[in-house]
């Protein structure tokens, strides 16, 4: 018997060190992201018959060191992180569009303004050629105002692309750092006969979690205890102990928009998923590229277009200082034809489409896609579809656009990209820049009427002409993308807020239940301390016991 | 189960507190700053949308101010030369009428010659008259050739210039000529002939009033002469009443212009200018709030159940 007590009260002494240990190991990790507290669950040990009339308990061990953790609130989590990052960097990214396109200084409204005023001095002075230099001057401003605007979309843009980039690297690492852990948890699962591998499972519930952070997934454990791990839309990235590869590439279309494909272990093929990504910061850049980046800076470039064509053809109407037929001021930029790399048709050059109609424009980009039954053009802002059944499908206006697809193979696709670049690459013509008296001030024709201002009245009348865009004036177009861009921040930035404050909400519920809290560390190092130093306090008797036993016996 | 959180939950709800304190703080600060309540598009977008309306038009108003004082500049000098050729005028006038005066020898009208004469180079200087941008104010768009060449010896005044008239706009859709050629102004339509005569062609003043100095040298007036000078004189302030109206009117639409601005530079002010006594206050209240959450963080940081093992 005496025995018995002694194993009993050193049973307690190794459970309370191991109540310890954990607690020790709970603070030591107060501060480890994704860690979950962990508590040692105490059963007693088998008891022992004395005789056939009772049982004697034999004492304490650790059944189990469990983690605290909710399971659905795990998925909840991961779902708000996605949402939340995603509604996140959509935000952040627009509040940079939002942070300059009204900017006073650097803004069109400003130089447009400049610009047009000083077309009416030369209405008031037209035989002034320093008049007209200022008209130069002042052109020469907006067009640097149109071109500063779009380098600083293109800035944006390129960094958009880097933060792509770096989000395809960093969930090609987590998958793979899912698949690696999974093996592990598989294998101490396995070795430990049951238990649970608490830290390995919180690593890789965190890792999860980082994942969730830049794309939506799914996530479904089976019956090893593998987390298999998919898009939103089902494109498996983590199966087992195998991870895919992402990859982000221009390959269809070269300078065109980066896509992402999918390369699944072990395999060399590729899948195009970028339309079934979304949600998280990767979604959030998509987003942030497809409905704020490029329809503001193809609007900037439709408004540049519009104006620098229905301003060249006014100036063509008109004569200048010295009689002649007026010339253009503004260069007007071609639109961008990407071929697709696997075109097999002749038509690559020269380009297949021209402008018929500047106040039809979308500020859209288009996919045209040559088939056998007819073309296929995707507007890819509003997603619309447009079929050209033969005859017809090869020759074809749509949106103020003349297509020519004379040339084109079936199968053939291009990505068409109207007024992309228009902004950055407006410039002056030469012709007036060397000689301000070329600019067509005079609307008649009849001899060299240097006082004749007609065709520069003409010209100022522009500036309020509302027929110019889809929107009306260029002021017009304009103050429709910043109302656009204005209100596309304020709703994200609410969005965003709503959903920060929800993930903080799960965050929070389970903090409550996972995280490590000093004083509860605190109060249970007392109470483990406490019960072993009562068992210890056991042994002492047991000892004391058996010397009075020694003694009497002596 | 016992209600519980975990200390980093409390670390990170008492930082965030702040950090948020602090964005709010930044937004006024920036706002005060700029003197704007709407810095970006995303504060308002309709007030930023209505600002650049309002900034265009107001813009658009101040440039139609400057065409205004340009096209007055011009006006009121066509105005003034007019003026003179009127007086001239008048006095041809006064000459006609004695010209036909029975008692005058042919003495008499020799001295009323070369006063006519005179008058004549006086309104052939008149109507060549040059603007401040060195035109020819009354060549039409022809304005840098010489707009009457001739001579009040030999005669011969032919209009050099065009009959196109310049406009300037005033308005939104409001454009009004700022010159009148030479032609419109000092063409007689219809001149009159010597009993007996068949109708002339439309003949400009100065070739009228040498004529009637030619008369006056042969000492034979004509009463068409008269009639002519009368025409002429009619013709030219009838010009000038049309350059007064204008006048007029541009004062009119200058008044309107200035009236349209001020009450959008109101609408303006309202729409996106920062009340600074509200956004002080704001900050005021944003501070008290900061420094709240700093005293609640460093409070609860100083927490620990293991102050006292």
């Amino acid at each position: 018997m005496g025995m018995g007590v002694l194993d009993t009260a050193v049973s307690g002494l190794l459970a309370f060190q191991q109540s310890l240990a954990t607690t020790s190991h709970n603070i030591a990790n107060v501060n480890t992201e994704g860690y979950s507290r962990q508590r040692a669950e105490m059963a007693t040990l088998p008891e022992m018959q004395i005789g056939q009339s009772y049982f004697v308990g034999n004492g304490v061990k650790v059944a189990s060191i469990g983690r605290m953790y909710d399971k659905f609130l795990l998925s909840q989590l991961n779902s708000s992180t996605a949402a939340a990052a995603h509604l996140n960097v959509y935000n952040q990214m627009t509040s940079e569009v939002d942070n300059f396109i009204a900017d006073a200084d650097a803004s069109l409204p400003a130089g447009m303004q400049k610009f047009f005023s000083t077309i009416h001095d030369m209405v008031n002075d037209p035989t002034s050629i320093t008049v007209r230099q200022t008209v130069l001057t002042s052109a020469r401003t907006l067009v640097e105002r149109f071109n500063s605007i779009s380098s600083r979309l293109d800035e944006i843009r390129s960094k958009t692309d880097r933060a792509m980039q770096d989000s395809i690297a960093e969930i090609n690492v987590l998958t793979s750092n899912i698949a690696s852990l999974n093996l592990r948890v598989v294998d101490a699962s396995r070795a430990g006969s049951g238990a649970a591998p608490n830290d390995l499972l919180d690593q890789r519930d965190l890792a999860v979690r980082k994942l969730a952070e830049q794309l939506d997934i799914q996530v479904i454990a089976d019956e090893r205890g593998n987390y298999n791990v998919m898009t939103s839309s089902g494109q498996s990235l983590v199966l087992g102990e195998a991870a895919s590869e992402l990859l982000l590439t221009d390959a269809r279309f070269p300078g065109g928009p980066k896509e992402v494909l999918m390369k699944a272990s072990g395999s060399q093929a590729t899948i195009n998923i970028t339309d079934q990504v979304s949600g998280g910061e990767l979604g959030g850049y998509r987003q942030f590229i497809d409905d704020v980046l490029n329809p503001v800076q193809n609007d900037l470039g439709r408004i540049a277009i519009a104006f620098a064509h229905q301003f060249n053809e006014q100036l063509q109407a008109g004569f200048d200082l010295n009689g002649s037929a007026g010339v253009a001021m503004f260069n007007e930029p071609p639109m961008t034809v990407i071929p697709s790399t696997g075109n097999t048709g002749s038509l690559t050059a020269p380009q297949p489409v021209a402008i018929s109609d500047y106040a039809a424009l979308t500020g859209s980009d288009y996919r045209i896609t040559v088939g056998a039954g007819g073309t296929v053009v995707s507007n890819l802002r509003t997603q619309q579809v447009s079929q050209f059944a033969p005859p017809g499908n090869l020759l074809f206006s749509l949106d103020g656009i003349d297509y020519d697809l004379t040339g084109a193979a079936v199968g053939d696709s291009f990505l068409l990209q109207p007024t992309r670049s228009v902004a950055s690459s407006l410039e002056l013509e030469m012709d007036v820049i060397n000689d301000a008296a070329r600019i067509a001030a005079a609307g008649g024709a009849s001899g060299p009427a240097v006082g004749d201002n007609a065709n520069a009245l003409l010209l100022a009348d522009l500036q309020l002409a509302t027929g110019s865009l889809k929107q009306g004036s260029y002021q017009d177009a304009y103050n429709e993308v910043v109302g656009r861009v204005g209100v596309l921040t304020q709703s994200s930035s609410t969005d965003a807020t709503a959903q920060k404050k929800l993930l903080e909400a799960v965050v929070q519920q389970r903090e409550n239940i996972s995280g490590v809290n000093l004083d509860e560390e605190a109060a249970n190092l007392i109470n483990f301390q406490q019960a072993y130093q009562a068992s210890a306090q056991v042994i002492a008797v047991v000892r004391t016991t058996f010397d009075s036993l020694i003694a009497a016996v002596q | 189960m016992r209600i519980r959180t975990s200390t980093m939950a409390m670390q990170d709800q008492s930082v965030s507190a702040m950090l948020a304190q602090q964005v709010r703080i930044a937004n006024t600060q920036e706002q005060l700053a700029t003197g704007l309540k709407v810095v970006r598009p995303s504060d308002n977008p309709a007030a930023a949308v209505r600002s650049l309306i309002l900034d265009e038009s107001v813009e658009l108003k101040d440039q139609y101010q400057v065409n205004i004082g340009m096209a007055r500049g011009r006006l009121a000098q066509e105005d003034v030369v007019l003026g003179g050729v009127v007086d001239v005028m008048q006095r041809l006038h006064e000459l006609g009428v004695r010209a036909l005066n029975g008692s005058l020898n042919a003495k008499d009208r020799q001295s009323m010659e070369s006063e006519t004469r005179e008058l004549l180079n006086e309104i052939s200087s008149l109507s060549n008259t040059k603007t401040s941008t060195g035109e020819y104010l009354f060549a039409g768009l022809n304005s840098k050739t010489v707009a009457f060449t001739g001579s009040p010896v030999t005669g011969g005044y032919v209009y050099g210039g065009d009959s196109g008239r310049r406009s300037t706009a005033i308005g939104e859709g409001y454009t009004i000529n700022d010159n009148d050629p030479g032609d419109a102004v000092f063409t007689v339509a219809a001149p009159a002939v010597p009993v007996g005569f068949p109708p002339a062609a439309p003949e400009n003043i100065m070739n009228l009033v040498f004529q009637f100095a030619e008369h006056l040298a042969a000492n034979q007036p004509d009463s068409s002469d008269l009639a002519n000078l009368q025409l002429s004189l009619e013709q030219v302030s009838a010009r000038r009443t049309s350059v007064g109206a204008r006048l007029v009117a541009l004062d009119q639409q200058e008044e309107l212009n200035a009236k349209l601005t001020t009450d959008e530079k109101a609408l303006l002010s309202k729409t996106r200018d920062l009340d600074y006594t509200e956004a002080i206050s704001r900050l005021n209240l944003e501070t008290t709030a900061l420094e709240a959450a700093q005293q609640a963080y460093s409070k609860v940081q100083k927490l620990s159940l293991f102050n006292y093992l």
